[in-house]
């Protein structure tokens, strides 16, 4: 059996943290932590907007960190790695978009607004990283491509912190800060359900990522078996 | 339940059924690989 096994015993490991986090922090969130003084019972998308967002800058960091390591050594497990977290931070950033406009919808009453940077960066950040997906299908698997994506991948990573500080940086403060200098702007109960979700949701990021990886070596030793059998 | 009720129900719904069906699909893609890896190994020997 291919040295992966390990991998895929961790993945469980870590879906069950995320069952049990998940479970509890959105149980938390619908049931116990008080409303919110401005956006009342709404505000509640919070403990699951902002952890997605944080877990898919994650994931593009992870994906940069495993791009920067292939260009280092050459090592190909590295490529698959690199990919693996740029799809997952990609589904989590599709999740981040949709979230974000069904809270824009109660809040500000659009889906949708061109005038926010940090929504426009981070729509940017996602149409990046899906590019991402294009290249690696037009390009044929081998050395060349794995460097192709590498650089890609470094290259989206510098986005992050311009999308991350963009918040701070708008003339126009519509979306709302709650991680400032002085700490978190929330009540205890409030800080401590988005922790458990953030958690929650890093460890799910953690088993697609180790189910993904997994899948991805099997296919290749299955590829190799073929060819051998044949 | 107001409209804004609806909504955070939506997003939680939207987060639920994405996230839970994509770990449920590479969770069986997994397993199905692994039966055909054991398989080819057999094979091999």
């Amino acid at each position: 059996m291919i040295a992966g096994k390990s991998i895929s015993t961790r993945g469980t490991r870590w879906a069950s943290a995320a069952f049990v986090l998940l479970t509890l922090a959105l149980g938390l969130a619908l049931e116990w932590v008080p409303n919110d003084a401005d956006q009342g019972f709404s505000q509640r998308i919070f403990y699951l907007h902002v952890p997605i967002a944080l877990t898919a800058y994650v994931c593009f960091g992870v994906g940069a960190w495993k791009a920067l390591r292939l260009l280092q050594t050459g090592a190909e497990r590295y490529d698959v790695e690199s990919a693996v977290a740029v799809h997952i931070g990609t589904i989590f950033g599709a999740l981040t978009l949709l979230t974000g406009s069904i809270w824009a919808r109660i809040s500000w009453g659009v889906w949708w607004t061109w005038s926010e940077n940090q929504l426009v960066l981070f729509l940017v950040i996602f149409l990046f990283y899906s590019a991402y997906f294009m290249l690696r299908q037009s390009v044929p698997p081998g050395f060349a491509r794995a460097r192709l994506s590498a650089v890609f991948a470094l290259m989206g990573v510098i986005l992050i912190p311009i999308s991350f500080l963009a918040i701070r940086l708008a003339a126009n403060f519509i979306h709302p800060v709650v991680f400032s200098r002085r700490g978190p702007q929330m009540a205890p109960s409030m800080f401590l359900v988005f922790v458990l979700s953030l958690a929650g949701m890093l460890a799910l990021a953690l088993t697609l990522y180790a189910f993904e990886v997994r899948a991805k070596l099997l296919d290749r030793r299955m590829r190799e078996l073929r060819e051998v059998i044949a | 339940m107001t409209p804004s009720d609806r909504y955070v129900a939506a997003a939680y719904m939207v987060f639920l059924i994405v996230l839970l069906s994509y770990l449920l699909i590479q969770s069986r893609k997994l397993a199905r690989f692994e039966r055909q890896v054991a398989q080819l190994e057999q094979r091999e020997q």
